[in-house]
């Protein structure tokens, strides 16, 4: 009985590393046709979202969670609501921010290239879009669950930002489960979304702040 | 914290028998080194510039026994500025492009080495200000002053005063004998200000 316990505890954690290994996509035709025709059929999306922050110099990972909201074709609101509250809206090319204190700010990301596509990369994780353009060169990967598509950034601004974007997306339904945002210094950013719902009616007054 | 420990039974050892004159300078300098700081302090901050917000985390974390890292990133974003910061300097680990400016990295070192106590290894100096206890000089007419109420660890305000007029006050929050728990930093000559709030 031991012996078993013993062998199962060595092979438990081989057994879920291989379930984390990608491989090549082996059709990446198949997989860009399909992940745009089940994107352009998401007009809306709500979903929890989980933040993690890893910073190289601290032990523990900084960790948030909210609300997370999309309308077709570009507008995001992403609502954090835990520890503390913080409300984020990208709409069209303005962008307004509502921090802890209650402070209210609106930028206009038309005259930031960096505001518009970090706006063109979190919309088009979710439209389909990420692929289209040269912004991005992209890598497809896969395993037995999820496709893994890595982006390196060429644009200029993104690059002094950020070495790599990796958007793990599920096999069955095409749909975004996890983004990694990697910085130059290795410390990087991971979004989880969990309790999706698609094509729900969601106000045009959540992506603006009055 | 253990660095703190350590110099304080060290100094205690070697000061301890000494008279009360000598003693009260050497309490100062522990305080101000030393500030009982943890190794590593998250703060979630608000900083306003005129209409400018920025919300957001700064750590903060020794690396030596005279050095900070300081690293102030976004809630949503990457990494904006990580700099080295000393009594005598700053140094840039990494400053994006747009903030990338020497004389608002200055004023970072300034207001977050004040913050820190970094600057009371700086040659001490008699002022007297009102409600100050100590005063360090540093370069070009600048001055770091402290004041604290009774054997308080931590401050209850710094001020850095630039050719004798106030340029910068600093006010700390905290329960007796802990780390504050919100500082709150107000620029006098322009409208900058900030606020932090202790994670951990």
């Amino acid at each position: 009985m031991y012996k078993l316990l013993i062998i199962f505890s060595f092979l438990l954690p081989l057994f879920a590393a291989g379930q984390n290994n990608f491989s090549p996509c082996t059709d990446e035709t198949a997989f860009r046709i399909n992940y745009k025709e089940m994107s352009a059929k998401i007009n809306t999306l709500k979903a929890d979202f989980l933040q993690e922050k890893s910073i190289s110099m601290l032990k523990d990972k900084l960790v948030s969670h909210g609300s997370f909201y999309f309308k077709k074709d570009s507008k995001v609101r992403m609502e954090f609501t835990q520890p503390f509250k913080y409300l984020f809206i990208l709409n069209g090319n303005k962008i307004f921010i509502t921090d802890s204190q209650n402070k209210k700010t609106q930028t206009n990301a038309g005259s930031s290239k960096i505001f518009r596509k970090i706006n063109q990369l979190i919309s088009g994780t979710i439209n389909g879009a990420l692929l289209s353009g040269n912004d991005f060169d992209s890598r497809i990967f896969e395993n037995n669950r999820q496709y893994l598509l890595e982006l390196k950034p060429n644009i200029k601004e993104i690059r002094e930002f950020f070495s790599q974007f990796k958007i793990y997306i599920d096999k069955q339904t095409y749909q975004v489960e996890k983004m990694e945002m990697i910085e130059l210094s290795g410390d990087k950013t991971t979004i989880t979304y969990s309790n999706r719902l698609l094509n729900i009616p969601l106000n045009d007054s959540l992506f603006t702040v009055n | 914290m253990i660095r703190c420990l350590l110099s304080i039974s060290f100094l205690l050892f070697f000061f301890g028998g000494f008279s009360k004159e000598t003693r009260q300078p050497v309490a100062f300098m522990l305080k101000q080194n030393c500030f009982n700081w943890d190794s590593t302090m998250v703060y979630r901050a608000n900083i306003s510039f005129n209409e400018y917000q920025f919300s957001g985390i700064i750590v903060f974390n020794t690396v030596d026994f005279k050095t900070y890292r300081m690293i102030m990133t976004p809630e949503v974003g990457p990494t904006l500025i990580d700099l080295n910061l000393t009594c005598e300097k700053y140094t840039r680990n990494y400053v994006a492009r747009k903030l990338n400016r020497k004389a608002l990295l200055q004023m970072f070192w300034e207001d977050f080495g004040t913050l820190l106590g970094l600057f009371s290894i700086a040659k001490q100096v008699e002022k007297d200000y009102d409600n100050v206890t100590d005063c360090f000089g540093l370069a070009k007419k600048k001055l770091v002053c402290y004041s604290f109420c009774n054997e308080a660890v931590f401050p209850e305000n710094a001020f850095f005063y630039f050719k004798d007029k106030l340029n910068t006050k600093f006010t700390y929050f905290y329960q007796p004998n802990m780390q504050p728990d919100s500082i709150k930093i107000e620029h006098l000559k322009f409208n900058l200000n900030y606020s932090l709030y202790k994670v951990k």
